[in-house]
């Protein structure tokens, strides 16, 4: 592969998962797949909020400053997201998709019942489920960003 | 660790999103750049934090 330092993220994420020759498959046309289809089975307001979110706890630059076409939140509210307990500008959708984002992100394993129930309780069950699968797929991006970003010294 | 169900049985993911996600897995263990064992331990041990039965 040559010398990592002679290289952006970019260019490795094309060397290492687009390796879409020789029956190898290719993860990034799959990722790039997936990173679409959640914005389309979910909330793209949701999806937003949590995503900045998640890229505020992570430490993701690029997260934080980038917006998702189409997703309808203003840049006033996404400024507020720290307080999203007590800003008004967040209803029960909001604050119950954002709890669990923040507890998801920080310790999966030990996410309560009552989180998961909030979130239930707004979304249903289906819309549960698609929402914990659109926001892995948004995690999974940043955290796959970062790490190489790190590796490469970019950020 | 295995806990109780915390959405109903017949509960879905929109299949265009569960298709997409799959595909991720199949093409991943796919990759000729990791050699299987370590694909595979490192599957294991996520399936494990993340309580996955399957």
């Amino acid at each position: 592969m040559g010398s990592l330092q002679q290289l952006t993220t970019v260019d490795v994420i094309e060397r290492v998962l687009g390796d879409g020759t020789a029956g190898f498959g290719d993860v990034r046309d799959e990722m790039v797949a997936a990173h679409d289809a959640a914005w389309a089975a979910t909330s793209p307001r949701l999806l937003e909020l949590c995503r900045v979110r998640i890229a505020m706890l992570l430490g993701c630059d690029a997260e934080i400053t980038s917006r998702t076409p189409g997703s309808g939140v203003e840049d006033a509210v996404l400024g507020a997201l720290a307080a999203w307990p007590t800003d008004s500008r967040f209803d029960a959708a909001d604050r119950a998709c954002l709890a669990f984002s923040e507890h998801f992100v920080m310790d999966v394993a030990s996410l309560g019942d009552d989180t998961v129930a909030a979130v239930r309780e707004q979304l249903g069950d289906d819309g549960t489920q698609t929402f914990v699968t659109a926001l892995l797929v948004v995690e999974q991006r940043i955290r796959l960003r970062l790490a190489w970003d790190t590796l490469l010294e970019e950020s | 660790m295995q806990r109780a169900r915390r959405v109903a049985a017949g509960t879905t993911t929109h299949p265009g999103l569960r298709g997409a996600v799959n595909a991720i897995a199949a093409s991943t263990v796919r990759l000729a750049n990791v050699d299987p064992v370590t694909t595979e331990v490192v599957r294991i041990r996520c399936a494990q934090h993340h309580d996955c039965g399957t």
